[in-house]
């Protein structure tokens, strides 16, 4: 599902900001990357979610080699990878309703398709009393969830979550990390960057921890509590 | 009810505004070349074909027989000789009432067909009367024509100043909305859409937006050309030069928010396709 094989990132000009990054998740995975502030995790992230490209190594995403895969092609992979952005970057202009079915609508699915399944799903994340309103209206977990249901909303194959749980308080984090489990219960392949490690700890899932921009050698998540 | 479109390109209604008030210009200005150019060919109109047989004032009494004359020779289609007191009353404003009696050269107006031979015109007026001149109106003639050349010149290039104007303000209001909207442009990549999809949804709103200004500022120009054609006319303000525009003239304005459409749209593609192409 995702290999890499000595990655390394830099932005620009700038210093390297992951070094010989090698790992790899299974299809239907699921792991933690956790790691203090500055680590790498979002360049790693948004190397795995294809928002760039390394500056050297082999990134292999759902059976592609990245680096040969024509840029024309790039849509379809990230139609089956569902991101749960840090700042979970709902259009405001948009309804909640309208921000779900985003994915679904840039695929070209029939509006029959998408009124149900986007309904079905904002009911099932609880907000179905919210389906028209805006994120600016709504709480920082309402939007969460709104982030949530958008990045599963098209069936993917691998769900990437920035400090998905960054935003709210404890109870919320567990549900979601839940919502997740079940997720990846249905075959998903799941990778959620945080720093939260009582979260890490109590779902006791693979850890992938990275330090100033380098992979370290690898423990369960229990023994790394 | 209509979805909002995923990508707002115009929030504030800025862009509109912008599109309406150059539309409205680039109006006034090409109303303005085309009344000039309506101008142009009138003057040069109402001078081909005249000409004037001016003769002495102590031969005052041949003047019948001289446009008799004159009316036998081929492209005279009709020779008026004009009366004392309609030559005084030309004269009028300049020389007043007090000069009644100041002998005064008579004239013989002629209308003359297209390609009339001037030279024998003037041959059988000198035959006729001694010391009779044609007039053929030509200085005046070169001299309008030089004035409305000038005039279209100036206006033609006012329409240019004012649609490269106008393009490069619909060029920079679109790519300025775009900015405001880079992060939802980033997010749609993200979550799979094509360029060319991204690109379709920003030029659809840039065309509608141009569109609905472009219609707007050439209503109102429209008013006010229509209320200075309307004033121009007849005596109603005679500080006003008189000015027409052909019906088929108004298609040329009622082209302006189409082609104000077309570069919001072709600006906001290239804009959209160049900020994509930055993107993995």
């Amino acid at each position: 599902m995702i290999r890499f094989d000595n990655v390394g990132m830099r932005y620009g000009d700038g210093p390297e900001v992951l070094h010989d990054v090698t790992f790899e998740l299974e299809s239907g995975g699921f792991a933690f990357l956790t790691g203090p502030s500055g680590a790498g995790k979002s360049t790693l992230l948004k190397l795995v979610y294809l928002a760039e490209r390394p500056t050297r190594g082999l990134v292999h995403l759902l059976g592609h080699d990245i680096a040969t895969t024509p840029r024309r092609r790039l849509p379809e992979l990230r139609r089956r990878i569902g991101v749960v952005f840090q700042d979970f970057r709902l259009v405001d202009h948009l309804s909640a309703f309208d921000n779900v079915a985003l994915p679904l609508r840039v695929a070209g699915a029939p509006e029959t398709r998408i009124r149900e399944e986007v309904t079905e799903l904002l009911h099932w994340v609880g907000l179905g009393d919210h389906m028209d309103a805006r994120p600016p209206a709504l709480s920082g977990g309402q939007q969460q969830r709104i982030a949530i249901a958008r990045a599963v909303i098209a069936r993917p194959k691998l769900i990437v979550a920035d400090e998905p749980t960054g935003n709210v308080d404890d109870k919320m984090a567990f549900r979601l990390m839940r919502l997740f489990e079940e997720l990846n219960r249905h075959g998903t392949t799941v990778l959620v960057a945080t720093h939260n490690d009582a979260l890490v700890a109590r779902f006791g899932h693979r850890r992938l921890r990275l330090e100033a921009g380098e992979l370290m050698p690898e423990r369960s998540a229990r023994q790394s509590a | 009810m209509r979805r909002p479109a995923e990508l707002l390109l115009d929030r504030e209604g800025f862009l509109a505004w912008m599109i309406g008030l150059m539309v409205f210009l680039a109006a006034l200005a090409i109303a303005a070349a085309l009344a000039a150019d309506g101008a142009a060919a009138r003057w040069a109109r109402s001078l081909a074909g005249t000409a004037t047989v001016q003769v002495p004032a102590d031969a005052a009494n041949k003047l019948d027989a001289l446009a008799a004359a004159l009316r036998g020779v081929p492209g005279v289609r009709q020779a008026r000789p004009i009366g004392l007191e309609e030559t005084r009353a030309l004269l009028e404003p300049w020389l007043g009432t007090e000069l009644r009696d100041l002998p005064l050269p008579r004239l013989v107006d002629l209308e003359l067909a297209p390609g009339a031979d001037l030279a024998a015109i003037q041959k059988r007026a000198a035959e006729a009367v001694p010391g009779a001149v044609l007039d053929d109106h030509r200085g005046w003639a070169d001299r309008l024509a030089g004035v409305a050349t000038a005039i279209q010149a100036a206006a033609i290039v006012v329409v240019l100043l004012v649609a490269a104007a106008a393009a490069l303000l619909i060029v920079f209001a679109t790519r300025a909305g775009l900015e405001a909207q880079r992060s939802v442009v980033e997010l749609l990549h993200l979550v799979g859409a094509r360029d060319g999809w991204i690109a379709r949804q920003v030029e659809r709103q840039a065309l509608l937006l141009a569109l609905k200004g472009g219609t707007g500022g050439l209503f109102l120009a429209a008013a006010v050309i229509a209320a200075t054609l309307w004033l121009s006319s007849g005596d109603r303000l005679r500080l006003l030069p008189q000015f027409e525009i052909a019906p088929a003239a108004w298609l040329s304005l009622v082209a302006l928010p189409a082609a104000a459409g077309l570069v919001a749209m072709l600006t906001a593609r290239i804009a959209v396709l160049r900020a994509l192409r930055r993107l993995p």
